[in-house]
């Protein structure tokens, strides 16, 4: 294997596939990452066996072949090489890099180790708007879990159905639902529950936004794979089932209360000052038009911020915890939210208000659920 | 002064054992390992005692000395339960109570409101020891009748200006005893005695003591200082103030209504350990009991932590921060299992732990969103209701049982 690539080419592929590599692996092979040369370009994949990224370079193939290269070095250097071109050719299982004034050789494992890309079979095929996408993924990824008693809900739940897109999260004390209209979601072609994996959304929610205009998805029983521009990311699925989360969906949510999304939002970061570093709890003492959020920790003192709201429904006193209001409301970007309550016990339905002048296109759709603290004391 | 008292539950795993077992009752019995092991008397009650059978002695010597003994293996899970239930019932006298050991504990009596109203009552002083020990008799025989109400067993007592002079009184009469004891008092009773009486001077020391001409508790009191500190250093000072009977020590209640900093349990393994499935048995019992203390004394935590020892007395902590607080033993089993997994090379284990650290008390619980979990909430709570009945043992978890398999 022979080639040379301009020394930022070389660094951004790395960018892009170095925070696959795994920190701490059992399996050597692992922290290197597999470099390919072939067709005239220039391949590099990292995998921590759950899930893999690769993606493609520029570069002038003088010949084929691959080897794997640690990691870790290999990115250090190429951050700190000048702008140039380098040579790298591999000779027996080293890899040499030779620039302007300098000479680099890395001790390489055989490529045969590096764990093949798993193959997709794809049962469904999707093309989407990337823009949107990231959308979905940052609208729930906050709500994912990470208990690891429950594997289930450490990875979020993608759906077709209804003609829309659906990404659903929950870690059993809340839940967001962020949906997208797309005519390929008429009929429902996935098989089984196709569960993505926490760490594939926190890549996907990094890589979209420079990925280009669309976003291809192949999705098969086992494995989701991206095609993300130049970059690939392939990823297990996670088994389900996912719980009925539709069941849980409040119904009978009759008490309707609409507060200025900004405004709310400050007022619970200010009076989460004085709540309990752990629960967090912050009191919502509703009136006719009124919003009162209060919090009283024994030794930490108390706080209370009111706000004026739409609400003409019966008094009600809820316990929450203000953090979980805060994700939620970083996901919104209407100046209104609605919302929607019934009992101190049962799930609240935090919804943006459409109005004129929202950034979210209509054809997006956003649901967020809490459940209550049992208030102490 | 100070009102301290010591109580001492009278043979206590062989009391539990006759009361299961009413055959057993007036017969030798002792309480220990395996008779045919090499095992060591944990308890004897009474009737065995007269054939000389006592705690510490080897089980085949205790077989020669009454091959016709009852020899039962003790079950600490069951003495464990009775304990706390002991424990439960002196709550209504003080809060202020240590347990000691699983038979014994210490209570402060001072401020108790049952002293403090006798005291009123009778016009006591509570600068005349004798005048307060003489009235505090009373409420120790009701602590006698509040234990033996509870788990019908005898409890002695000893009653006395501080924790050291409690405990050698309540040693003075078994069974059923109660001993009030002045500083006077007991100095007139133990200065004759042989140093070796003292509470926390084994044989050895007593031998050390010997060659220094000290024989006698009187002697050890009176004895200079500086030798005794020159011999035997700290422990000097603390032999003599035993032998004088004065003790400050605080009695340090561990109970509840205390800020804890963690909350963990630990084991010895019997014999050292590397099968994952024994280990993950252990680790799953061990959590259970963490979750449990926490929900009887209302905490919950955000950090779990394992430790580990292996044969060579290395010792391994490692600990994990949760996404929420909880008391939940299975979140807390299956992060202290992934974190021993991360961690352990495989060695044979002899010690295994699981606590609980970043604890909040009487926080505000998350309401759950779905069914099955709210539903695992009460499955839990109808666990613990179970064992506050029937005793820790009443209900465990399958997979905890796997330790004692061959399976």
């Amino acid at each position: 294997m022979k080639f040379s690539v301009a020394q930022n080419e070389l660094l951004q592929a790395l960018q892009v596939i170095s925070s696959a590599v795994p920190s701490r692996t059992t399996l050597p092979v692992l922290s290197n990452i597999l470099v390919e040369a072939g067709d005239g370009a220039l391949q590099m994949t990292a995998t921590d066996l759950d899930l893999s990224i690769t993606t493609r370079a520029t570069a002038e193939v003088k010949s084929d072949g691959s080897l794997t290269v640690p990691a870790k070095k290999l990115f250090e250097l190429a951050r700190k090489l000048p702008k140039e071109e380098l040579k790298l050719e591999a000779k027996d299982l080293t890899l040499i890099v030779v620039s302007k004034t300098g000479r680099f050789k890395f001790l390489c494992i055989r490529p045969e180790e590096f764990p093949a890309r798993p193959t997709v079979a794809p049962d469904v095929h999707l093309t989407i708007d990337a823009k949107a996408f990231e959308r979905l993924v940052r609208r729930t990824v906050y709500s994912v879990s990470t208990d690891e008693s429950r594997p289930a809900l450490n990875g979020a739940l993608f759906q077709l159905v209804e003609g829309e897109i659906r990404l659903v999260a929950t870690d059993g004390h809340r839940l967001a639902r962020a949906s997208l209209k797309h005519p390929a979601a008429t009929k429902n072609a996935l098989k089984g529950d196709v569960i993505l994996p926490l760490k594939a959304l926190n890549h996907l929610a990094r890589l979209l936004p420079d990925c280009g205009e669309n976003v291809t998805v192949e999705l098969s029983k086992t494995h989701a794979r991206f095609v993300l521009g130049s970059t690939t990311l392939t990823t297990k699925l996670i088994e389900g089932p996912f719980p009925n989360y539709e069941q849980v969906l409040p119904k009978n949510n009759n008490k309707h209360l609409v507060v200025n999304k900004d405004a709310m939002a400050a007022a619970l970061d200010r009076v989460s000052v004085f709540s309990d570093s752990l629960t967090k709890q912050v009191k919502f003492a509703i009136s006719k038009n009124r919003l009162r959020l209060v919090v009283q920790t024994p030794d930490q003192g108390e706080a209370t911020e009111d706000l004026d709201v739409k609400y003409d429904a019966d008094d009600l006193d809820i316990g929450y915890n203000a953090v979980y209001l805060l994700d939620i409301l970083r996901t919104m970007d209407t100046e209104e939210v609605l919302v929607q309550l019934n009992t101190p016990v049962t799930a609240g339905l935090l919804v943006p208000v459409a109005s004129g002048d929202t950034k979210t296109p209509a054809v997006e759709n956003l649901l967020c659920l809490v459940m209550p603290l049992r208030l102490a004391g | 002064m100070r009102l301290v008292a010591h109580l001492d539950m009278d043979a206590f795993f062989a009391s539990v054992e006759e009361k299961l077992n009413p055959h057993l009752a007036g017969k030798p019995l002792a309480v220990g390992g395996e008779r045919s092991r090499r095992g060591v008397v944990s308890a004897a009650n009474y009737p065995a005692r007269e054939f000389g059978i006592h705690a510490g002695m080897p089980i085949a010597e205790a077989v020669r000395l009454c091959p016709e003994a009852t020899f039962i293996e003790g079950d600490p899970k069951k003495y464990l339960h009775i304990s706390l239930q002991v424990l439960d019932a002196l709550k209504e006298f003080t809060p202020i109570i240590e347990p000691f050991s699983i038979d014994e504990a210490f209570l402060d009596l001072t401020e108790a409101p049952r002293i403090v109203d006798a005291m009123r009552a009778g016009g006591v002083d509570r600068g005349d020891p004798e005048a307060v020990l003489r009235l505090s008799v009373d409420t120790a025989h009701a602590m006698q009748r509040a234990v033996w109400d509870r788990v019908g067993l005898s409890a002695t007592i000893g009653l006395a200006p501080n924790k050291y002079i409690a405990k050698m009184a309540s040693g003075l009469h078994k069974p059923r005893g109660l001993t009030a004891m002045t500083q006077e008092r007991y100095r007139e009773v133990f200065w004759p005695r042989p140093v070796g009486e003292l509470w926390g001077i084994g044989a050895k020391t007593s031998d050390a003591l010997g060659r220094l001409g000290i024989r006698t508790v009187g002697k050890l009191a009176v004895f200079p200082r500086e030798l005794l500190t020159y011999h035997f250093g700290l422990n000097g000072d603390r032999m003599q103030d035993a032998a004088r009977g004065e003790d400050d020590a605080p009695v340090v209640p561990f109970y509840e209504g205390v800020p804890v900093k963690s909350m963990g349990h630990e084991f010895t393994l019997e014999t050292d350990l590397s099968d994952r499935v024994r280990i993950g048995a252990h680790l799953l019992r061990l959590s259970d009991q963490v979750g449990r203390r926490m929900r009887q004394d209302g905490y919950r935590g955000h950090v779990v932590s394992v430790k580990f020892r292996d044969a060579s007395f290395q010792t391994t902590i490692r600990q994990r921060a949760l996404p929420e607080i909880t008391d939940d033993e299975t979140q807390i089993y299956t992060v202290a299992s992934a974190l021993l997994d991360e961690h352990w090379d495989g060695r044979p284990l002899r010690l295994l732990g699981v606590s609980m650290s970043g604890l909040v008390a009487g926080a505000g619980s998350q309401h759950e969103l779905f069914e099955s979990d709210a539903h695992r909430k009460e499955m839990t709570e109808a666990v613990d209701a179970l064992r506050d009945k029937f005793g820790d043992g009443a209900i465990v978890r399958a997979g905890a049982l796997r330790w004692d398999s061959d399976a």
